[in-house]
């Protein structure tokens, strides 16, 4: 009894299962015959933005601390028997997890004893145990994770941007929290969150690596059907509302290091709801990001020649489902110089429009390092779930990038530059100059 | 699993391939293997970034990165390494299947261009372009500098800068800010082009490639700038050994900084390498002591103790040095300390469970027959193999250790000597 949906592309030699099982689990197989490893994630769509939601545990609206549900992640690897790394050791298999804004993943790679890998998987995840002494443990643990991030550079500019743009809103908080809110976190915390995001209708399971799709669904149906589970439910979540303008347009903070970091970009004004335009929007911001500013345009090269930066300056677009921005930036002895110039360039470039060379070698690339993505189980597991999740399929990217026009990209770049909705974020060194 | 190679020419310059249809990338990995030393680590350190500033051809670092990604996206990138008491020029090309994404004669132009970059660098007046040498002298003195801003590899390498002190393995990657203002164009080139000419240059190429295809463009591409045929001479690698420690004192060094949380590393050394029969029992002692999340290092420091977020050991193998890291707080350096020693100490008296030596095993297996995944492991276990003069297939590796027991573990275990005790330590009422 077989019924995974099937997707095939000839082209790129992949054909991904898909089905979804009576509990509500969907599940995604990429199999891949020729490696070793089999790359396993589960994850839920429940990241650090969810902080306000109605438990499933008293029907009531509730506010949880921030940091919860990395904090959750955590603790999962705990059950009454010992440590879940333990089961995984048994059976040779690497294991790790992390927390996202909006996902918290489970995952493993193992070269033998896929079953029972995938077993301790899902049996781990799906059975919390939290107790008020281990929850306490773990306040020290990850209270040293948050102080090594504190001395990140990378870490602390980019949460300095998100501030500027989002100012409180829980999309500028620190995924793992403060050491003030998670020594707030109590274990009937835990459990409410659990109760509400866990449920396996609010879950992907992927799995990409030398497996047989008619095997492992019946391994998933005999462990998903001996196990209860509450009836499926929509969750109900709040977020504040997103900022009009970018709340900081600038901030500073300081730093034991070497040079200057600066993060600078534009938080985004674009909101639709069908994912397909998302989507399209995603692909044309990154496509002339890359192209005026990406290693093979003249700007990058002439922001190195004109020492403002190094080569590590770097494009990203970010979007999720409720809001996005561009960063841009790196290492600079003259970080406002540097601003200064990308911006000007951008507003340039908004007039004048992206010349088409530079655009098409741009797209070319895209497509190339989609292709490139798949050679990366780690990789296409990652990417393809949270995309998933955002109701995008990551299969759909060649097609979409063969349609999209200059027109579009040139469109998208200047509906993005809005000067109220900029944010510079800034590390200095300790002691260089004010 | 790693002799899927093939060699493309019989003699004359090392080129070998792997045609498999696993990957939608071809890799082709090209590196030059020197000798580190004081005297021209920082040159050499310099030369792969003045490569990417552009060819005869392309004679500007963006036409030059232009180009290659018009490809699809292929990517080209030159950079030094360093491998124990070696120092690499490594060259690495990137090209999409040319049958996916449907354009032809895809890989052979990408070819072209990597060939370029290494052996036709952009010229003038017989030297490396002038300007390209002033951006990059500057950039490579700031990178030096930079290196401070990763805390973590800052205290990773002031570890091993103490431990290695007066040892070729010593020398930093990047090579010394202050001999970087004497060195000049000209001389710089004609260094290169010596190296390039002289030194032995290993190439693999590995993807949905074809064999013969490979081997008519690789002799057509490369040969317009070597003699694919010219047997290289041997050349003088150090080969690397194993140091024991020379005074029975550690050495111990704390650094104050204004940071939010301490680094704990400690350098050991074990006596044992790569080249050593006993080489599968190292893996084995790191592996225990703290390579995995059953480690005792991660149980013990993390775990039990909530010491810190991350506790682990790390293995040089060529040069048989073991490293212990920990992101600790501050104030806690006494007890953090007391608890890694008193691991050291359990795997010396032998207490080791039998689920720890299964687990490592397991756990190691595994790491090998997935090291068959990414395309350039064989490239590397070729690499060791050279510098050691001992190869260890990955079936022997794995063979190895399935026969590993507890004793094994003890005897790597009376031989390590803890060299180096290094702390980044935050400073007392943290700034901010």
């Amino acid at each position: 009894m077989t019924t995974w949906t099937e997707k095939q592309s000839e082209r790129l030699r992949e054909k991904i299962y898909e089905a979804e099982f009576a509990n509500g689990l969907k599940v995604f197989i990429l199999p891949k015959p020729e490696f070793r490893q089999t790359y396993a994630t589960f994850t839920t769509k429940y990241g650090s933005l969810d902080n306000e939601f109605i438990s499933a545990s008293s029907g009531k609206r509730v506010r949880v601390p921030d940091g919860i549900a990395h904090f959750l992640e955590h603790k999962m690897f705990e059950e009454e028997d010992g440590d879940v790394f333990n089961q995984f050791a048994k059976f040779g298999a690497q294991a790790n997890a992390y927390t996202t804004f909006d996902s918290t993943t489970y995952l493993f790679s193992s070269t033998s004893h896929v079953e029972e890998n995938l077993r301790v998987l899902l049996d781990f995840v799906q059975n919390p145990y939290f107790t008020d002494q281990n929850v306490d443990k773990e306040k020290g643990i990850i209270a040293q994770e948050i102080k090594m991030y504190e001395d990140t550079p990378n870490w602390r500019s980019y949460f300095g941007l998100l501030k500027g743009f989002y100012g409180d809103h829980p999309a500028a908080t620190d995924i793992a929290g403060t050491v003030d809110s998670i020594g707030q976190i109590t274990k009937e915390d835990l459990y409410e969150c659990y109760r509400t995001f866990y449920h396996p209708s609010n879950m992907i399971l992927f799995i990409v690596g030398p497996v047989h799709p008619e095997k492992v669904w019946d391994w998933i149906q005999n462990n998903q059907e001996a196990k209860a589970f509450q009836k499926r439910q929509e969750i109900a979540r709040f977020y504040p509302d997103m900022p009009q303008k970018a709340v900081h347009q600038s901030l500073e903070s300081r730093l034991a290091i070497a040079q200057p970091k600066v993060l600078f970009g534009y938080k985004d004004i674009f909101y639709h709801t069908d994912p397909m335009v998302r989507n399209r929007h995603e692909a044309a911001m990154e496509l002339w990001m890359d192209a005026l500013l990406g290693r093979g345009s003249k700007l990058f090269h002439d922001l190195i020649e004109e020492g403002l930066t190094d080569q590590g300056f770097s494009v990203e677009y970010e979007m999720t489902e409720r809001y996005a921005h561009s960063i841009f930036g790196g290492n600079s002895k003259k970080p406002m110089d540097l601003v200064l110039r990308v911006q000007n360039a951008l507003t340039n470039t908004a007039k004048s429009g992206l010349n088409q060379d530079d655009f098409l070698r741009a797209k070319r690339k895209a497509i190339g390092r989609f292709v490139s993505l798949l050679d990366s189980p780690q990789g296409v597991a990652h990417v393809f779930t949270s995309q998933k999740l955002r109701g995008i399929d990551i299969f759909d990217t060649m097609q979409v990038l063969e349609q999209i026009d200059l027109t579009e990209v040139n469109d998208a770049l200047r509906a993005h530059l809005q000067n109220d909705q900029h944010a510079v974020s800034l590390i200095r060194q300790l002691d260089g100059e004010a | 699993m790693e002799n899927e190679w093939v060699t493309l020419f019989e003699e004359g310059i090392d080129a070998q391939v792997k045609s498999t249809g696993k990957y939608k990338t071809t890799t082709v990995y090209a590196v030059i293997d020197l000798p580190l030393e004081k005297s021209t680590v920082t040159k050499n350190a310099l030369m792969p970034a003045l490569l990417l500033h552009g060819t005869s051809s392309k004679p500007a670092p963006e036409l030059l990165m232009r180009a290659i990604e018009e490809l699809y996206g292929a990517s080209m990138h030159a950079r030094v390494g360093k491998h124990g008491d070696v120092q690499t020029f490594e060259y690495i090309l990137q090209v999409p299947d040319e049958n996916i994404v449907g354009e032809s004669g895809l890989f052979e132009q990408a070819l072209q261009l990597f060939a370029e970059m290494i052996f036709d660098p952009l010229q003038e007046d017989s030297g490396f372009s002038r300007r390209a040498l002033d951006i990059e002298r500057t950039l490579h003195e700031q990178k030096i500098l930079n290196l401070i801003n990763d805390k973590m590899s800052y205290a990773a390498e002031k570890c091993l800068e103490i431990m290695a002190e007066g040892e070729p393995y010593g020398i930093p990657r990047l090579g010394y800010a202050e001999d970087l203002q004497d060195l000049d164009a000209k001389t710089l080139l004609q260094d290169y082009v010596n190296i390039v000419k002289h030194r032995p240059l290993h190439i693999y190429i590995v993807g949905n490639v074809d064999f013969d295809m490979v081997k008519s463009v690789v002799g057509r591409v490369f040969g317009r700038y070597i003699n694919l045929h010219h047997t290289v001479e041997g050349s003088e690698l150090p080969r690397q050994i194993a140091k024991r420690k020379e005074s029975l004192e550690e050495k111990q060094k704390i650094e104050e900084m204004d940071v939010n949380q301490g680094k704990l590393n400690l350098g050991l050394r074990t006596g044992i390498n790569y080249a050593s029969d006993d080489y599968p029992s190292l893996l084995m002692y790191n592996g225990i002591l703290g390579g995995f999340p059953h480690s005792k290092l991660f149980l013990n420091v993390r775990e039990k103790a909530s010491l810190a977020y991350y506790a682990s050991s790390r293995l040089e193998g060529l040069k048989g040095y073991l490293y212990i890291y920990a992101g600790i707080d501050s104030q806690r350096y006494d007890d953090a300390l007391t608890v890694i020693k008193e691991q050291l100490a359990e795997i010396k008296q032998g207490h080791i469970s039998d689920d720890e030596i299964e687990f490592t095993k397991v756990g190691l297996i595994n790491q090998y027959m997935q090291s068959d995944d990414p395309p350039l492991t064989g490239a590397a276990l070729q690499m060791y193999a050279r510098y050691t003069g001992r190869a260890w297939s990955v079936k022997e590796l794995i063979d190895a250790i399935e026969k590993m027991d507890k004793e094994d573990v003890v005897r790597v275990a009376a031989q390590v000597q803890l060299d180096t005790i290094y702390f980044l330590k935050g400073k007392e009422g943290d700034a901010r």
